[in-house]
């Protein structure tokens, strides 16, 4: 295969980060790292966007393959063996300068390393490994560094590369076995599952040790996340939640990415039409659920079951929930506990801790209440500060419902036919 | 009543707090103020202060003590805001924390006025600080100097400048605050300081190296690239990114 230095730096750069693009992870979250006094770099917990694409995205990190060469053919993908597209090759040191470069004039947070599969894949986690190795070692990089481990590459190297980066991820790519097996046909569930597995017992395994030896090296301090892409297969919403749910809980996930279907190969006849472009609404609907999931202390059976397999496209999951058990409410603002507050509409973490701990000091109104961060307008309907209303309302699903339904169409995310009545809100 | 007119940082009202404790006054005649007096008010007298490292070290520490390294924060960052009651919301705030023996979580008693505005100050300066963590963007000068303007609503330069002291120890930099005319200025290996913007202005009428016009044009690149063309949606990135940043960032 022919390696094309001649290239330069420049188009390289334009060829492999349009070809990153739909890896959809981009934070540079998770990993506490203060400088060291003399190397480049620290991390912020928080993680820092340092710009925003066309699309509304958080640009956060230098995303990148490192080669869109592939051996592979995943339908879905515009660098799959079959297609004739321009290929580049960036060599270790290049991205080393690239990186370094845009971190100290604070253009990015890091580096987010991925590949085509170039020769085999182990041959390429060689390649993804001697740099991360580099740009740590020989550059003394110490901002955030985000690695993909390539499914099917040896183990061992995996484990080495692991002790260079922030965070790793191997993505799940679709949610079912039998998704993998029509759309990407060189991968399995088993060398998908096998390295994500290895990343959560290593990153556990070294968590403990640190608890011991304090200058133990940590494996992965951000642990791992993935990705599954929505709508290029049949699964229902109901089915990629618990996907979700089961990751997080056996594989303690620190996050799992949603990617709309976005169809590249329009030719390719196993991929579904998607006239109305990617699913977008979907994926908004999946983010918010995960939310809860995480935060929120929601079950995806909650949420969502076998009979209401769907999300609703006109109402968030959370108001959709609350909704359909008014018996729980309405919620008195200064007895209920932290766990209840959670499942309010309007109110978020942030402020759900703020209202616990500020009614230790008195009582809270509703001006506190607006203060400290909750969405009146959206929680009137659910709740009472001292046995009273905001505004007489009535505890009915249809008027709450359509108040609902008119502050979310005032707001820009979704334009277009949503009429109130064309709504099937519950079937 | 007494008005206590502090400089505008915050060893200036550290040392109006200081000064209002000293005995001289009684506390609940007392308000602060920072910047110069607009409106004299009938029955105020207007004392001027003069900043005092030492007092205000002093009331540095035992805010500290007393109140934990997050509430010390919170409150130095309200104090770069750009609150014109700022001054008066701390000294309040500091005064129901002593006087009611409270600890480090006090800084989430919001239902206290005092407490609520110096929290709604700290969010107001915090998210600018944080803003430009990822906003600010630093040109290579031709004898290798790093430079970045800003224009702040708030005094933002100081955690700027204690982040990038830790991220880029090695580097000389400067980061110039436009609209009040400060710069912090980081030679590579020492401590930063702030100093006024004409000081070093032969530094930073320096020229760009030209490889930092290629870097440039590399990361312009990157971003018209990284965006898939099928999700575009330009209310988004509107919504994301104020467009009072981006013409700083691009
Ligand atoms: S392995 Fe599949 S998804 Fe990855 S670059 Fe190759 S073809 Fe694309």
């Amino acid at each position: 295969m022919l390696l094309d230095t001649k290239d330069s730096i420049m188009e390289k750069l334009e060829i492999l980060s349009d070809a990153a693009k739909y890896d959809v992870a981009c934070t540079s979250s998770g990993c506490e790292r203060a400088g060291d006094g003399s190397h480049m770099g620290n991390c912020l917990v928080s993680g820092v966007c340092h710009s925003f694409s066309a699309d509304g995205r958080c640009i956060s990190l230098l995303k990148i393959l490192m080669t869109n060469h592939c051996i592979f053919d995943c339908r879905y993908c515009q660098n799959r063996v079959s297609n004739d597209v321009r290929r580049a090759v960036f060599s270790p040191e290049e991205i080393c300068t690239l990186t370094m470069e845009f971190y100290r004039r604070n253009y990015i947070e890091g580096l987010f390393l991925s590949s085509g599969i170039i020769k085999s894949p182990s041959v390429t986690m060689e390649l993804l490994y001697e740099t991360v190795r580099r740009l740590r070692v020989v550059h003394g990089f110490r901002g955030y560094i985000h690695l993909k481990a390539i499914p099917g590459a040896d183990p061992l190297l995996v484990g080495k590369a692991g002790y260079f980066a922030d965070r790793m991820s191997v993505n799940l790519e679709l949610p079912t076995a039998e998704g993998l097996r029509t759309l990407a046909p060189h991968k399995t569930r088993k060398t998908i599952l096998a390295p994500m597995r290895q990343i959560q017992l290593r990153h556990n395994q070294s968590r403990e040790e640190l608890m011991v030896y304090r200058h133990a090296k940590e494996f992965v301090p951000a642990g791992q996340s993935t990705q599954m892409i929505i709508g290029a297969t049949q699964e229902t919403d109901y089915q990629i939640l618990s996907v979700a749910e089961n990751l997080y809980q056996k594989f303690d996930l620190k996050r799992v990415f949603y990617s709309a279907f976005v169809n590249v190969n329009e030719k390719d006849r196993l991929l579904p039409v998607t006239p109305e472009g990617p699913p977008l609404w979907r994926e908004h609907r999946l983010y918010q659920a995960d939310w809860l999931l995480r935060y929120y202390h929601f079950r995806a059976k909650e949420l969502l079951d076998e009979e209401h397999p769907h999300f609703n496209r006109y109402l968030d999951p959370k108001c959709s929930w609350a909704v359909g058990h008014l018996e729980q409410f309405p919620v008195e603002m200064n007895r209920a506990d932290y766990h209840m507050l959670l499942r309010v509409p309007g109110i978020g973490v942030k402020s759900a801790l703020r209202i616990v701990k500020a009614r230790r000091f008195g009582s809270v109104s509703f001006e506190d209440l607006k203060k400290m961060g909750v969405v009146l307008k959206r929680a009137l309907y659910f709740i009472t500060c001292n046995g009273k209303m905001l505004y007489p309302t009535r505890l009915d699903e249809n008027y709450i419902v359509r108040n609902l339904l008119d502050n979310e169409r005032k707001g820009p995310q979704f334009s277009g036919e949503a009429s109130y009545r064309q709504l099937s809100l519950f079937s | 009543m007494y008005a206590l007119m502090c400089e505008d940082s915050i060893n200036g009202v550290f040392s109006g707090i200081y000064e209002a404790w000293a005995g001289k006054y009684n506390r609940d005649e007392v308000v602060l103020r920072t910047g110069a007096v607009c409106n004299f008010e009938l029955f105020m007298e207007y004392r001027q202060i003069q900043e005092d490292a030492e007092a205000a070290q002093k009331v540095a520490n035992t805010l500290r003590r007393r109140f934990g390294e997050e509430t010390y924060e919170r409150i130095c960052y309200a104090l770069w805001s750009d609150g014109e009651d700022k001054a008066d919301a701390v000294y309040r705030m500091v005064r129901y924390g002593i006087e009611h023996n409270c600890g480090a979580g006090f800084r989430n008693h919001l239902t206290n006025e005092a407490v609520r505005r110096v929290f709604e100050l700290w969010r107001a300066a915090f998210n600018e600080a944080h803003h430009y963590l990822g906003f600010l963007r630093f040109s290579e000068l031709k004898n290798g100097v790093l430079c970045a303007n800003i224009s702040a609503r708030h005094q933002v330069l100081e955690p700027l400048a204690m982040h990038f002291a830790d991220r880029l120890p090695k580097e000389n930099w400067l980061i110039c605050e436009k609209n009040r005319g400060l710069a912090a200025v980081h030679p590579a290996g020492m401590d930063w300081f702030l100093t006024k913007e004409e000081q070093i202005s032969t530094l930073s009428g320096e020229k760009r190296s030209t490889s930092d016009e290629e870097f440039a044009s590399m990361w312009r690149c990157f971003c018209n690239s990284v965006s898939i063309e099928a999700r575009e949606n330009l209310e988004l990135q509107k919504k994301n990114f104020p467009l009072r940043f981006r013409q700083e960032v691009l």
